[in-house]
């Protein structure tokens, strides 16, 4: 017996040293770097907390603006700043608050949040989010900074033209508008990607779609939500861009262009913009709202389903930001109608959190995150309710562009947003700093907040219905809406107040602290023990909100129960899940904190910014030495079998390798494949409507002989295809190094890029001019949009044959030449569509000349 | 350990076709009312959204009344049982809502002439 108990009493010190290691190894692994080394971290709760803290500062500075802008509007006749300062401030401001702070906080939440409710590791490509957050901040602090030099652009946040055509907007002023906000557009889509792939391959065994927290369905259709809408508004850049420096009449009417192509565009971006900002905002409510009320949501189902009902019907609203452009009343009357159907998904949202209220009986905690809540219910409603107003058109004949329009868009928007950004600072704190926020001082905030808004804004539809303009620099006495002018200056330094006391709390709390995991007492598994590499071990689950049903699960977490409690690897990794059920699927190795993508993202901004301000020597300089360093960045992560199977805990083993559509790598290609689908479903549909505005600039007869070059380059685009195909199918066994696999690769990336320059080439000797007619700039276009993807695709197959003759290429170790291949077929696919429409369409249609 | 395959494309297919139903009802019936009007042809149009209301409501409307069809078509067989419960609960909802949405998009052209300027 003495010695049975010896034997138990070692297996026990035995057991507790392998859990002391396994513990120390892994806080060892996902140690983030200190001192100026931070800016290399990639893991998700570090630079999360850069995002959301870039976010808050951008949301302070366009807010200052908006104190100017008060400031100049307390008093009628006010020479208080200059006219050319405000519309400068008035666009920087609008600007600031859309791309630069409410998109981006989302985001940011996402990459703090997301992670850690889906019991994830990290996000699946750590430094594509460094890359993100790090050109987001260089991108956003230059464009911030053009309004201390006269250099911002004074063309309103939707930067209209003609008014912004060079005509009437001269110098470089708007090109940082267009260049500036392209160039964090593309930090916003990789983001999306990174949190596509996150949610649908990342989550907890058991964790199916059904089971998934709603911030984590908000967050995916929020980023489904920028694939499909930010295209449009890339693409209206572009054009603009395109026509301000080489005069291709997109936009202009004497060559056939169209002032109106640009409202499409961007409000096809625009009007989903808001429930991109929205529906997280909605669903962070969704997540607190239970807690508080200590009851589960009530309509789990019909939230998720209004939530991307609302996302789906956003895309076909956007014609009501247009009621005045002098359609046809039955155009308008669809869209007057679509966007009152919007207000039911919206709406059975709201009643799902006033129902989960009222199944609290009187439990509902108002702490300061309830408070936050409650108001932002009365706020975003009231907003919610002048929207179906706008949206019924002769009223919005008598609104548009009137300070109604700022009052229900503030309402919209900081009710839908803002108001649930302070609740979840309030909340989710502890998980960053293991601190509460003063719940004193919150309740003064919210006060000041929630009053001083009121204040500034419910006076704006009066002042709006009688007639006062947005966007004025001044008024006349005799107009009649000083006093209300002045209660809305005093309403905007109220919010002021409250945001600085915000700030005041944030800096005395924001440290390390020592309260309990789950202060709130929350069921969802963002509050279980975390340290750097998120939970102990990943649970199995098997409801939605674990924490309530199995508190028992909280421990067994902590003591390494489950997935991963250990590096599997002996590296950062996460587990790989199947997209609905969520059964594991393999051991991704995620990367370590580095300087590549850091150094790639200040060249980038670099190529933007010196493009802006048209030093194109030093800005291709600046891409080739971005491109240098993405690469450098991206040559490790395809790393092939290292340990073939290993343990994963639970008895259960995975391989640490995939390749194909079961890798996360392929599904983060293809999802940027569908960026570059909807960015080309944008031209397709700029090409029909100048055609259907200017068929008179199409020709009515074209010359035949056009066919030849078009015909090469199919033949191009086809013979590169097969030699593709035929490599992907005879790659060798590892350490093999065979000719064929070299040249087919390189007579693919040859013929494919040979076919994309033939095409303009041929366009030219047909004697097309780019700067004639809407009809030549757009036949051109589709030329413009297959460079990137073709000239993508050729250097990712100069990196296949540096693989290949580095052994790090062949049957086994695939994952790259799968999603090269991906990307190489999308490519010739779009190419060869566009031979065929930009040839054909005009044979078929004709037009007027 | 066997890589598991489930098929997310068959799902999200599922839960959003009624949605894309309602997209194409709205694409159908802004794209043939804008180009008939900009070539003349003010009173076709009405037929075809009217036409194409009944189609497509027809459709959705089968989608609310058998759900379960739409999910055993998108592969559902295969998904854990809570989660088919959900695919077949979520596209009700969505065709309820993509029927209101398409039949007060369609409602509208009863009431206004096809290409009578606001301007």
């Amino acid at each position: 017996m003495a010695s049975d108990s010896h034997k138990t009493k070692a297996q026990e010190d035995a057991a507790k040293e392998r859990d002391r290691e396994q513990v120390e190894k892994l806080k060892e692994v996902w140690k983030p770097p200190t001192g100026w080394r931070a800016i290399s971290a990639v893991n998700n709760t570090v630079i999360g907390a850069y995002y959301v803290g870039a976010a808050f500062l951008f949301f302070a500075l366009a807010g200052i603006l908006a104190l100017l802008m008060r400031t100049q509007l307390a008093v009628p006749d006010n020479t208080f700043i200059s006219q050319e300062l405000y519309n400068q401030a008035f666009t920087v401001h609008g600007t600031a608050m859309m791309f630069l702070f409410a998109v981006p906080a989302m985001e940011a939440l996402g990459v703090v949040l997301m992670p850690q409710m889906i019991a994830a590791r990290d996000l699946p490509f750590p430094r594509l989010s460094s890359f993100a957050i790090w050109a987001y901040i260089i991108g956003g602090t230059v464009f911030m900074g053009t309004i201390l030099f006269g250099l911002a652009p004074a063309g309103g946040w939707f930067m209209y033209p003609p008014l912004t055509l060079t005509e009437y907007s001269p110098g470089d002023n708007a090109d940082f508008w267009l260049l500036g906000i392209g160039f964090i557009e593309i930090s916003a889509i990789a983001g999306a990607i990174e949190i596509v792939v996150g949610c649908l391959k990342t989550r907890a065994p058991g964790m199916s779609l059904d089971k998934m927290p709603i911030f984590a369905w908000a967050m995916l259709v929020f980023a489904g939500m920028i694939i499909f809408a930010f295209p449009a508004v890339i693409l209206a850049t572009l054009m603009l861009e395109i026509e301000r420096s080489f005069n291709w009449p997109f936009f202009s009417p004497e060559g056939g262009g169209d002032p109106l192509l640009w409202q499409h565009l961007f409000w096809f971006f625009g009007h989903p913009e808001v429930y991109i900002i929205f529906l997280p905002g909605a669903a962070l409510v969704s997540m607190i709202v239970p807690t508080m009320a200590r009851t589960p949501l009530v309509a789990y189902n019909l939230v998720v389903v209004a939530m991307i009902a609302a996302g789906f019907f956003s895309f076909g609203l956007w014609v009501h930001h247009m009621f005045t452009t002098g359609m046809p009343a039955l155009s308008s009357g669809f869209f007057a109608a679509a966007s009152m159907a919007v207000a039911v998904p919206s709406g059975i949202q709201v009643f799902a959190w006033i129902a989960t209220i009222a199944n609290a009986k009187g439990r509902f905690r108002l702490a300061t995150p309830g408070l936050f809540i409650i108001g932002m219910l009365i706020i975003f409603t009231l907003g919610g309710l002048t929207g179906v107003m706008v949206a019924m058109t002769p009223f919005d004949w008598q609104a548009h562009d009137s300070y109604f329009v700022v009052a229900h868009f503030h309402y919209v928007l900081i009710g839908g947003a803002v108001f649930p950004l302070f609740a979840a600072f309030y909340y989710w704190a502890p998980l960053v700093s293991r601190n509460l926020l003063s719940e004193k001082l919150g309740k003064w905030i919210f006060a000041l907040i929630f009053i001083g808004f009121n204040v500034a804004f419910l006076p704006m539809h009066l002042t709006g219905l009688l007639g006062m303009p947005r966007r004025v620099w001044t008024y006349p006495e005799e107009a009649g809406w000083s006093a209300l002018n002045l209660t809305s200056t005093i309403g905007a330094y109220t919010i002021a107040a409250g945001v600085a006391l915000f700030i005041f709390d944030l800096i005395r709390r924001y440290r390390p602290g020592s309260i309990s995991n789950n202060p709130w007492g929350a069921g969802t598994l963002e509050f279980l023990p975390m340290d750097n590499y998120g939970p102990r071990s990943i649970p199995r689950v098997a409801s939605r909100e674990p924490v309530w049903d199995r508190p028992e699960l909280v421990k067994e977490v902590d003591e390494g129960r489950y997935f991963l409690p250990f590096t599997a690897t002996g590296g950062r990794e996460t587990l790989v899940t199947s997209p609905i059920a969520a059964e594991p699927q393999y051991v991704a190795r995620v990367p370590s904190d580095g300087w590549p993508q850091v150094i790639a993202a200040l060249f980038m901004a670099g190529f933007f910014l010196l493009l802006t301000v048209k030093l194109v020597w030093p800005a291709l300089v600046c891409g080739v030495l971005a491109i240098a360093f993405i690469l450098i960045w991206t040559w490790s992560l395809d790393q092939g079998p290292i340990k073939g199977d290993v343990d994963i805990g639970c008895g259960l083993r995975a391989p640490d390798y995939a390749t194909g559509p079961v890798s996360h790598g392929w599904w983060a290609v293809a999802v940027l494949l569908l960026v570059a689908a909807a960015h080309y479903v944008s031209y397709f549909f700029s090409y029909l409507y100048i055609w259907t505005v200017s068929p008179e600039v199409w020709p009515a007869t074209p010359d035949p002989t056009i066919l030849t070059f078009p015909s090469v380059s199919a033949l191009m685009y086809a013979g590169g295809m097969a030699a593709i195909y035929i490599c992907s199918r005879n790659l060798g066994p590892p350490d093999a190094r065979r000719l064929s696999t070299l040249a087919l690769i390189a007579v693919g990336a040859g013929l494919q890029t040979a076919a994309a320059l033939i095409e303009p080439v041929g366009l030219r000797r047909s004697g097309l001019d780019p700067t004639d007619s809407a009809f030549e700039a757009l036949s051109y276009l589709a030329s413009v949009l297959n460079a990137p993807l073709a000239g993508g695709a050729f250097i990712f197959a100069c990196v296949l044959i540096a693989r290949h003759l580095a052994g790090r290429l062949d049957a086994v170790q695939r994952a790259s030449f799968d999603n090269f291949t991906l990307l190489y077929y999308y490519a010739a696919g779009q190419g060869l569509f566009g031979l065929l429409f930009v040839h054909g369409f005009p044979r078929i249609a004709g037009g007027g000349s | 350990m066997k890589l598991n395959r489930d098929q997310i494309a068959g799902f999200l297919l599922c839960i959003l076709a009624p949605l894309l139903v309602w997209g194409i009802h709205l694409s159908i019936s802004y794209g043939f009312q804008a180009s008939a009007c900009a070539h003349g042809a003010p009173e076709r149009p009405i037929v075809w959204i009217l036409g194409a209301t009944a189609i497509l409501g027809a459709f959705l409307l089968g989608l609310v009344v058998r759900p379960a069809l739409a999910v055993r078509a998108s592969g559902g067989a295969c998904w854990p049982e809570d989660t088919q419960r959900f695919a077949r609960r979520a596209t009700r909802y969505m065709a309820i809502l993509s029927l209101i949405g398409a039949v007060w998009v369609g409602g509208a052209s009863l009431y206004l002439s096809p290409c009578l300027s606001m301007r």
